[in-house]
């Protein structure tokens, strides 16, 4: 089951800040849905995952805003 | 200033050339000598109250907004108390950009000090007139040139502050593990030139502070007597050079002999410090636990504790740049010795310390790493709990919170530097007062030489309200035009007295 975030109406870097905290939350392999409408999401969402070692399965548009698929 | 002398009691209401709000009573007895003098504080901020349930990364913009003077103090102070609370530790280049920054504001909060706030009353001098004991009056003292020079370099630092922050006062700079914007070569090529003008023009302020204070017989009398005296506990944050430092660093207290009381780590401050309250007032006093709170008196067996520039000097071995250094000597040979109890005597170490940021942004910005884009850890852990110290321009300043597994902010807890200085300037007001007002003579000459007791201090009052003691007190005043007026007033206790008033009401 995917577990959603929605951090839309957050701007950067709120929308990682709550991905970071949820991450540590989440049992490892989880899949995390994060829809987020900050312009720099994409990027810094992509950077987080680089960084710490998580799997960016997707990003794409969704009602106006983006969301990403994330393996824990 | 509104002086109002009613029989036995005057009142100086507002005070004057400070942050924030405040007053003193003076009650004189039946020989119109000075029985007691009190200074209290009117408002409330309550910050910490209205923090819980929001999340914690909105801490250092919602902290910030406590005070328009040192919002860069609250706003850093925070940061790292989100570093500790997401567990995560800033980049090498983050935190050369947070210090530089917050350098950059200790130096303008000082010299606002200085030149506006507490430097008029000995540049245009304690008894001048009042209308003349501000900043213009200074710039009549020294020229205009120099006033352009005053306000010239406090533009340059904001401008920077805004470049670097994001805002010169609401900063969004810091995040947890890191900051919000890296460095440019441009930016640094300003801090370049800034810094070169800064510590010239800090030379120059000491050169003031020495041709128009220290070379005064009165001034120097004022600096080194007893009336503006007391021996206190001092607290201040050192690097592991025994450097005062702004940024980072561990706590340390020395004793009145300047014996280490005490050398403690941000994280265990509650068990070092305790808060009293009084229900009188909405202020809280910090004291040493192990020591005790025993009221408002100086001494060994009181825990009550100073910090602010010379509290920053008492603790402190040595400057961590040469010129402030040298500038540091030539201050405690004059104060006579290296633990100095004078309350006039932060003054001269708050330009001390101006050069010294003007330096350390010299040194800071020149390191390898401050250009680099690794600006942020991102590798944060569960928030739980965080305590963040820095060394607020006026003193030692403590941000705590604790926050669910969400990051949602379950309790917040602040020491705000001027409290711990609070019951010292009460006690600093009375002996003013009791030295300077006799047989009920009493001028605004005289009544300033009062308030310089709390002025040396660069208090921040917005800051240091935090106590709520039962109720807040509230008078409700109805009035209808014909009829009677009717006054509700809640006390602090929270009873409710009413009162009919037989007259029409005033409109004016």
């Amino acid at each position: 089951m995917t577990e959603v975030l929605d951090c839309r109406g957050l701007k950067c870097p709120q929308p990682v800040l709550k991905l970071a905290i949820k991450a540590n939350i989440l049992p490892k392999g989880t899949t995390l849905e994060v829809i987020a409408d900050c312009h720099t999401f994409s990027a810094d969402v992509t950077n987080w995952c680089t960084k710490n070692g998580r799997v960016l399965v997707s990003i794409v548009p969704k009602d106006g805003a983006q969301s990403a698929t994330i393996q824990l | 200033m509104s002086n109002l002398i009613q029989g036995k009691k005057i009142s100086i209401d507002p005070i004057t050339r400070l942050e924030g709000h405040g007053k003193i009573e003076i009650f004189l007895d039946d020989a119109g000598d000075v029985d007691k003098a009190y200074l209290q504080l009117p408002d409330l901020r309550g910050f910490e109250k209205f923090a819980e349930g929001r999340p914690a990364e909105e801490m250092p913009q919602i902290t910030s907004r406590i005070c328009g003077v040192c919002p860069g103090a609250h706003h850093m102070a925070s940061t790292k108390a989100l570093d500790a609370l997401f567990n995560v530790e800033p980049t090498i280049t983050a935190r050369l950009i947070r210090e530089v920054y917050y350098n950059l504001h200790v130096f303008e909060d000082h010299i606002l000090h200085f030149y506006f706030l507490g430097g008029p009353d000995f540049v245009v001098g304690p008894n001048a007139p009042k209308q003349e004991r501000n900043i213009l009056g200074v710039i009549d003292k020294v020229g205009v040139e120099v006033g352009k020079q005053v306000i010239e370099i406090r533009q340059r630092a904001r401008k920077l502050i805004d470049q670097i922050a994001g805002r010169a006062i609401h900063p969004v700079l810091g995040l947890p593990g890191g900051v919000s914007k890296q460095m440019t070569t441009e930016i640094r090529e300003s801090l370049r030139e800034f810094s070169k003008d800064a510590v010239n023009f800090a030379q120059f302020t000491l050169k003031i502070f020495d041709d128009i204070v220290w070379k005064n017989a009165t001034y120097r009398d004022l600096l080194l007597g007893d009336v503006y005296r007391c021996e206190t506990y001092y607290m201040g944050m050192i690097d592991s050079n025994g450097h005062p430092d702004f940024y980072d660093g561990n706590i340390r207290v020395v004793d009145q002999k300047g014996k280490e009381f005490i050398t403690f780590e941000p994280k265990d401050y509650a068990s070092i410090i305790a808060e009293h309250v009084e229900p009188w007032t909405y202020v809280k006093f910090p004291y040493l636990r192990k020591i005790g709170w025993k009221g408002f008196v100086d001494g060994p067996n009181s825990g009550m504790y100073r910090v602010a520039p010379t509290a920053r000097m008492n603790v402190s071995e040595t400057m961590s740049t040469p010129l402030a250094q040298e500038q540091r000597m030539v201050y405690e040979k004059a104060m006579g010795g290296k633990i100095v109890h004078s309350v006039l005597a932060n003054h001269w170490a708050r330009l001390v310390e101006v050069l010294n940021n003007a330096e350390r942004i010299q040194q800071l910005i020149e390191h390898e790493a401050f250009l680099a884009p690794e600006i942020r850890n991102m590798n944060l852990g569960t928030p739980t709990e965080g305590v963040g110290i820095v060394e607020a321009p006026r003193g030692t300043l403590i941000h705590h919170y604790t926050a669910d597994a969400n990051g949602i902010i379950t309790s917040a807890n602040m020491i705000v530097a001027s409290l711990a200085n609070v019951a010292a300037m009460s006690m600093n007001i009375q002996s003013a007062a009791k030295a300077f007002i006799h047989k009920g003579n009493v001028d605004d000459g005289l009544l300033n030489l009062v308030e310089m007791a709390f002025r040396t201090y660069d208090p921040c009052m917005s800051c240091a309200t935090h106590n709520l003691p039962g109720k807040m007190p509230l008078q409700v005043n109805l009035h209808q035009t014909g009829n009677a007026t009717r006054s509700i007033l809640r006390s602090s206790d929270g009873t409710i007295a009413e009162t009919k008033i037989n007259k029409e009401p005033n409109h004016d």
